[in-house]
């Protein structure tokens, strides 16, 4: 039994151009975009003032549930501003791309470079307020403060910021997809071995199965694929809004 | 096929991811949050047009309940104040009524009273008249009898009483 | 060549005791998640009516509070996965 642990698949390399390389993480990541985009077309086709369709229920809710969200968490002020689609957007690209798992594909949020450039993304979002809101000089003043002596640890802090984001959201769902490849190459070899003891030819073929892995990692996947995808979506959106409201004090 | 380490960090894995995003969010934006949120508003606008059109009925329906109300209350007024006018004009009516009837009767009175003494007087000097003829016919018959003047005075004055007594 | 294989066995032996001695790290997460837990469940029977409120921060917190945790399991991954020390012989 071979159990690989690996990153995503490459899919096309150019290493003359840059490094270039297209992976698994981009494709899978663009199928979930298409079928983000035409749930959204689907949902508002049509639209009337008065609903008579659950569709167009369900695209209001969504919608109620994404401003409410921002309300709460940043203000009223930022509801009419790109940060309602942003968290919208991060959101439902990160739940729909740990999801994906559920279907068999690679989840891109399992790849530390996705959640890193959306962290880091957050982080370059986070210090455009900071400076909006203190001024450049006020921005980098604050990182002396309290006493100058203290530069290097708020640098460091300044800095674990989209580390952590990054490391937490990719660790969970990787973290996720780990176990349940090893309990999945676990109950294949236990079925192989158990079965492995029945005589004769009926031994030989029923091992070849896991049948142990039909399943129990659905129940694990049902954790680590479906909860632990919308709770990781919602924190990272939680946390992005938090940090930028409170980067950007009452400026907007 | 190539695979990536478990942990590695690709940078043009970065760019698509984040490029992805952006789009995602554009594409969110145009589909999803701008139609939704012109339906919302259109509806918030009906509703408040239908709220702001209820207000205009009722303060329409409070205006003339107070027109109508006014109006009842002039019109009161005016029936008590017609009401008063045609007593006071019957009172007065019946007054002069009254008044001329009485002026009437009185008149009426009077005239009959001066009628009845015009016919009394009338009755009184043709009955004198007659009893003058009377007289002379019975002077005739007295001088016949040889009745002196005095004696005829006597009789007539006599009689003349009598019948002022009987009459 | 033979020094080469034995160094690989140490390193790869002792990448593996240190992945297992870095989940060690695994111990934090849950017990500060487990009080957090019954602090929040104790909010609860406390006022039920704040259940929801209640219930995101718990989520929220747990997951902030597990980050320590997912540090020490990469780590772990690292060592096991993407030995970085392999290569160095």
């Amino acid at each position: 039994m071979d159990l690989d642990i690996t990153g995503a698949k490459i899919l096309i390399s150019i290493p003359e151009l840059g490094g270039f390389m297209l992976t698994e993480t981009v494709v899978v990541t663009w199928v979930v975009m298409l079928v983000l985009v035409l749930a959204c077309r689907f949902m508002t086709k049509n639209l009337e003032v008065h609903p008579t369709k659950k569709r167009q229920i369900i695209a209001e809710t969504i919608v109620g549930a994404a401003q409410n969200l921002v309300k709460s968490n940043m203000g009223e002020k930022y509801l009419g501003t790109w940060y309602l689609p942003f968290i919208g957007a991060l959101f439902a690209l990160s739940a729909g791309c740990s999801l994906s798992s559920l279907f068999g594909a690679y989840a891109p949020t399992s790849d530390l470079s996705t959640v890193l450039a959306w962290a880091l993304f957050v982080f370059a979002l986070i210090t455009i307020n900071k400076i909006k809101s203190n001024g450049i000089g006020g921005y980098l003043k604050s990182y002396t403060e309290p006493i100058p002596v203290m530069t290097p640890f708020n640098i460091i802090g300044e800095i674990a910021t989209p580390v952590s984001m990054a490391f937490r959201h990719f660790g969970n769902i990787a973290s996720g997809s780990v176990i349940t490849a090893l309990i999945y190459g676990g109950l294949s070899a236990l079925s192989g071995l158990v079965l492995g003891l029945l005589p004769g030819a009926l031994g030989q073929t029923l091992s070849n199965i896991p049948i142990f892995a039909a399943g129990i990692p659905a129940i694990l996947s049902l954790y680590f694929d479906f909860f632990s995808s919308f709770l990781q979506a919602f924190i990272f959106c939680m946390l992005t809004m938090m940090y930028v409201s409170d980067a950007a004090g009452d400026a907007v | 096929m190539e695979v990536q380490k478990f942990i590695s960090i690709a940078p043009w894995t970065m760019i698509f991811q984040l490029v992805n995003l952006l789009i995602l969010m554009v594409l969110f934006k145009k589909y999803l949050f701008k139609p939704v949120l012109a339906v919302l508003e259109k509806r918030r606008a009906e509703i408040e047009g239908h709220y702001e059109e209820a207000q205009k009925a009722e303060t329409a329906a409070k205006t003339m309940k107070s027109e109508y109300e006014s109006r009842m209350a002039g019109a009161r007024e005016e029936a008590d104040r017609v009401i008063k006018t045609a007593t006071d004009s019957a009172n007065a009516m019946s007054a002069s009524i009254v008044e001329d009837a009485r002026a009437q009767a009185d008149q009426l009175k009077r005239r009959a009273q001066t009628e009845i003494d015009m016919e009394r007087r009338k009755a009184f000097d043709e009955v004198k008249g007659e009893l003058s003829g009377i007289a002379l016919d019975i002077a005739a018959q007295v001088i016949e009898r040889e009745v002196s003047q005095k004696d005829h005075e006597a009789f007539i004055d006599e009689f003349i009483k009598n019948v002022g007594e009987a009459s | 060549m033979e020094t080469s294989i034995l160094a690989k066995a140490i390193v790869c032996g002792c990448s593996a005791l240190g992945a297992g001695v870095a989940m060690i790290g695994g111990l934090g997460p849950g017990i500060g998640e487990g009080y957090a837990v019954g602090k929040a469940l104790e909010s609860m029977a406390r006022q039920p009516e704040m259940k929801g409120t209640l219930t995101t921060t718990m989520l929220m917190g747990c997951a902030v509070a597990e980050t320590t945790g997912l540090y020490s399991l990469i780590i772990a991954l690292i060592l096991l996965f993407v030995n970085p020390f392999t290569g160095l012989f």
